[in-house]
C-alpha cells in the first residue's frame, strides 16, 4: 500500500513551503505584530491596563509615554479590543525576529497636563480633551467648582481638595 | 542485583523534560519510578495576580496543544462562580474549537507514536494532515497554536457563516485519510507486534489509580467528560464512545483512531446546527462564589477550580491536566516490559508534562545516584 | 441518584459531620464536612456512590487550611455528579488524614497538597516531595498566602 503512496507522491509538489524563500499566506484575520495609529491614539493607557503580559507599558515623566515591546507581546489582541479609538489593530506581519532587542520597542509619546496641586500627571492632552468633551453633556449636572478642578487637578488632589472642603464646611 | 537507569529529564524519546528511573533485571523492567519535579511553572500562584481575562491568557500557554481547553475550562469554571449564562452560539462555537483541537491532537499523538516505533513515514503522512486541521483553527482563530477565542461568558470571535461549507468539505476529506492511518495501526504486521500485548493497564488498575482519557477507555474503564458531564453544546450533539478492554498500547491507539471519526462526526453536526445569536454574555457584577469546570481534553479530563472573593482577582484557581492522573499509570504500564519498549509505552498514554508540571527550581539529586553534569557528559563522549 | 436525593443521604450517612451543603447547578454540588470525616467521605464515594477522586485543591483560607477533595460519582441517566468536599482545619495542627489507602489514585492530589500548602496528611504511604525540587528550603510553602 505504501509502494503505491511512494510513487504517487514522487510524482506530487513537495507539501511543504519554501519558506522564507517564498511568502506564506496568512489568513483573514491573523494576530500579528500591533501596529499602533499615532494620529488616533489619545493616550489613555487602556490597552497598558489590559495587557495580561505587560508588554505595553506606560511611564509619565516629562511626557506621557506608552511602549509597546514586540519581545513580550503575545498576540492575544485585549489591546484591540479595549481601544475605543481604534488606535492599536493587530497586522498581518510575523516576522519579527531581530539580533536588537532594542529594536522591538514603539513608543507614543503624548504631551501631558500637569497638576497644579502636585504638579503630577493628570492625563494625556488628548485624553482631556476627550474627557472635557464628554462630560459636556452633563456639565449642568455639576458644581463649577468641580468642573474646573478636573481639568487642573490630578484625582489625588481633587480628594484633597474635596476632603479640605468637607472639613471647613464642618468647622465654619 | 538490579540494575537503574535513570530516563530523563531530558532524553531523546522524551521530548518534554521529567525524571524516571527504571529497575531492570536484564532486559525486563521490574520497578519503575516517576519524579514530575524537574520543571514547575508555579502558574495557580501566578494566576492569583491577574484578573480573569488575563488568567485566560496565562491558562492558554499551560499547553500549546490544549490551548483551547485550558481557558475554556478555566472560563466555565468561573462561569459557574460569577453566575454567567453562556450564549447558544458561543457555546457551539467552542464546541466545534474544542473537537478541531482533538483532531489535531490524536493526529499528533499518532505521529508521535509512530515516530517512536522508529516509522518515520506515518510520522510525515500523519503530521502533513495536521496542518490541515491547524490551518483550519488559524483560519477561524487568528491562529495556529495559543487561540484566544475564550472570554469569561462567551467566545471573542465568531465563526463566518460563508466558511462553513469550506469547512464541511475539509473534514470529509479527512476521513479517508483516517481510514488509511487505522488500517496501518491496525493491519501492518510490525506495528501489531510492537504494540499488541505491551504496556498493560488492568481495568482495575484503571479504576484504583483513577486514570481518564484514552488511557482509562482502552483499559475498559468507561469515562467521558463529554457524555458524563456534558459542558458547551455537547447535549445536543450524538457521538458514541469507544471503550476498548485489552489495555495495551494497540488498545490506546485504536480508541484514538476511533475517536477521529466521532470528532468529525460531532463537528458536522455542530457546523450544520450552529444557531444564530450573540456570542458573549454581559458581565455586571462578580459576586463571591466557587466553580468547577470539567472538559473531555484529548488526553483526558481537565478540571478547574476557580474560587472567587468578589475582586477582579480569582482567590484561588486550581488545574488539573489529565496526565496528573496518568503519569502514575505509567508505573504498572512498565513494570513486566522491557527497555525498548519505554519510549512507546511512556508515549501511548500522550503524556504532557507540560500540563502536569506547573515554580522553576532545578532539581539536584541529592541521593546516591551521581546526576552528570552536561560538561561532565560532554567530556566523557566529546 | 440525582442531586436533591444526594444531599438527603449525606445527611443520613454524615449526621453531624455534615456542616453545610449547596446545590449550585445541575451536577454540581458542593459540600462541607469535619475533618475527620473525610475516610468515611471516601469510603462512600468508592463504595455507595460508584465515584473516584478528579483531583484536590488546597487552599490559604487565613486561619484555616483547606483541603477541597472534587469527587466525581455515579449521577442519574448515565451522567456523573461532581461532587466538591471541602474540609478544613486551623493553621496550627495542620493535619488531616490520609484517603490514599481507599482511593489509591489520591496519592499525587495528597502529596502536591503537602508541598504547596503545608498540610500534613498523616498515613500517606510515599510522603516525598511530588512537585517541589529536592533542595527547596523546608518550611516553604508556595502557595501560602496569608
Amino acid at each position: 500500500m505504501f509502494a503505491l503512496e511512494a510513487l504517487k507522491m514522487l510524482l506530487k509538489k513537495p507539501f511543504t513551503w519554501k519558506y522564507p524563500f517564498e511568502p506564506i499566506e496568512v489568513p483573514e484575520g491573523f494576530r500579528g505584530k500591533p501596529e499602533y495609529d499615532e494620529e488616533n491614539c489619545i493616550g489613555c493607557g487602556a490597552c497598558a491596563a489590559v495587557c495580561p503580559a505587560e508588554a505595553i507599558t506606560v511611564t509619565e515623566d516629562a511626557k506621557v509615554v506608552l511602549t509597546l515591546s514586540y519581545a513580550d507581546c503575545t498576540f492575544c489582541a485585549d489591546c484591540e479590543k479595549a481601544c475605543q479609538w481604534d488606535a492599536i489593530t493587530l497586522s498581518k506581519e510575523f516576522e519579527l525576529a531581530t539580533l536588537d532587542k532594542s529594536q522591538a520597542i514603539v513608543q507614543i509619546e503624548r504631551e501631558k497636563n500637569v497638576c497644579e496641586g502636585c504638579g503630577g500627571t493628570i492625563s494625556a492632552v488628548e485624553q482631556m480633551d476627550w474627557i472635557k468633551e464628554e462630560i459636556s453633556e452633563i456639565k449642568d449636572n455639576i458644581p463649577a467648582d468641580d468642573l474646573e478642578a478636573i481639568t487642573k487637578l490630578c484625582p489625588e488632589c481633587r480628594r484633597d481638595k474635596a476632603a479640605e472642603n468637607i472639613i471647613s464646611e464642618v468647622y465654619s | 542485583m538490579a540494575l537503574k537507569i535513570p530516563i530523563g529529564p531530558q532524553h531523546p524519546a522524551l521530548k518534554e523534560p521529567t525524571n524516571f528511573s527504571v529497575e531492570l533485571d536484564g532486559e525486563e523492567i521490574v520497578d519503575a519510578y516517576v519524579k514530575p519535579n524537574y520543571n514547575h511553572r508555579g502558574m495557580e500562584r501566578l494566576a492569583e495576580e491577574k484578573t480573569y481575562p488575563q488568567v485566560l491568557v496565562l491558562y492558554e500557554r499551560i499547553c500549546g496543544i490544549c490551548s483551547q481547553i485550558h481557558p475554556q475550562c478555566f472560563a466555565q469554571a468561573t462561569e459557574d462562580a460569577l453566575g454567567i449564562e453562556v450564549p447558544e452560539r458561543a457555546n457551539y462555537i467552542r464546541t466545534i474549537m474544542c473537537e478541531l483541537e482533538r483532531v489535531h491532537s490524536h493526529l499528533l499523538w499518532a505521529g508521535v507514536g509512530a515516530h517512536e516505533l522508529g516509522f518515520d513515514t506515518g510520522l510525515m503522512y500523519l503530521w502533513r494532515d495536521r496542518e490541515a486541521v491547524m490551518d483550519i483553527l488559524e483560519m477561524i482563530s487568528g491562529n495556529r497554536v495559543n487561540y484566544k477565542m475564550n472570554t469569561i461568558g462567551g467566545v471573542r470571535r465568531d465563526i463566518d457563516e460563508r466558511k462553513i461549507p469550506m469547512l464541511l468539505e475539509a473534514l470529509d476529506a479527512y476521513v479517508p485519510q483516517v481510514d488509511l492511518y487505522a488500517n496501518a495501526f491496525t493491519k501492518d504486521p510490525t506495528l501489531r507486534a510492537r504494540l499488541e500485548g505491551s504496556g498493560i493497564l488492568t481495568r482495575k488498575e484503571a479504576d484504583e489509580l483513577c486514570v481518564a482519557g484514552p488511557t482509562a477507555r482502552a483499559s475498559g474503564r468507561d469515562v467521558e467528560v463529554r457524555r458524563d458531564d456534558p459542558y458547551a453544546a455537547y447535549e445536543e450533539v450524538d457521538f458514541e464512545v469507544p471503550v476498548v478492554d485489552d489495555g495495551d498500547i494497540m488498545a490506546r491507539a485504536v480508541v484514538r483512531l476511533l475517536e477521529l471519526y466521532q470528532s468529525i462526526n460531532i463537528l458536522k453536526q455542530a457546523l450544520k446546527n450552529i444557531p444564530e445569536g450573540p456570542i458573549q454574555a454581559d458581565i455586571d457584577e462578580i459576586p463571591e462564589g466557587e466553580g468547577v469546570g470539567r472538559i473531555e481534553a484529548p488526553r483526558g479530563e481537565v478540571i478547574h477550580y476557580v474560587r472567587s472573593d468578589g475582586s477582579w482577582y480569582p482567590e484561588r484557581t486550581k488545574v488539573r491536566a489529565p496526565s496528573y492522573v496518568n503519569i502514575p499509570a505509567l508505573i504498572p504500564m512498565l513494570i513486566g516490559d522491557t527497555v525498548a519498549e519505554i519510549p512507546i509505552t511512556v508515549a501511548s498514554i500522550d503524556p504532557c508534562w507540560s500540563c502536569t508540571a506547573r515554580v522553576a527550581i532545578v532539581d539536584t539529586n541529592k541521593k546516591t545516584e551521581k546526576i552528570m553534569t552536561f560538561e561532565e557528559i560532554r567530556s566523557h563522549y566529546g | 441518584m440525582d442531586e436533591n436525593q444526594l444531599i438527603e443521604d449525606l445527611e443520613e450517612e454524615l449526621g453531624r459531620a455534615l456542616l453545610e451543603h449547596y446545590i449550585q447547578r445541575k451536577r454540581r454540588v458542593f459540600i462541607r464536612i469535619n475533618k475527620d470525616a473525610n475516610r468515611k467521605m471516601a469510603r462512600l464515594i468508592k463504595e455507595k456512590y460508584n465515584g473516584f477522586i478528579c483531583v484536590m485543591t488546597s487552599v490559604d483560607a487565613g486561619d484555616d487550611l483547606e483541603l477541597v477533595y472534587h469527587f466525581a460519582i455515579e449521577g442519574e441517566e448515565g451522567r456523573q455528579i461532581n461532587l466538591n468536599v471541602t474540609v478544613s482545619t486551623p493553621k496550627n495542627i495542620p493535619e488531616i488524614k490520609t484517603i490514599t489507602d481507599i482511593i489509591p489514585g489520591s496519592a499525587y492530589p495528597e502529596r502536591e497538597a503537602q508541598d504547596m500548602v503545608g498540610l500534613k496528611i498523616i498515613g500517606l504511604p510515599d510522603p516525598s516531595r511530588l512537585f517541589l525540587a529536592d533542595d527547596w528550603p523546608e518550611g516553604v510553602y508556595p502557595m501560602r498566602k496569608y
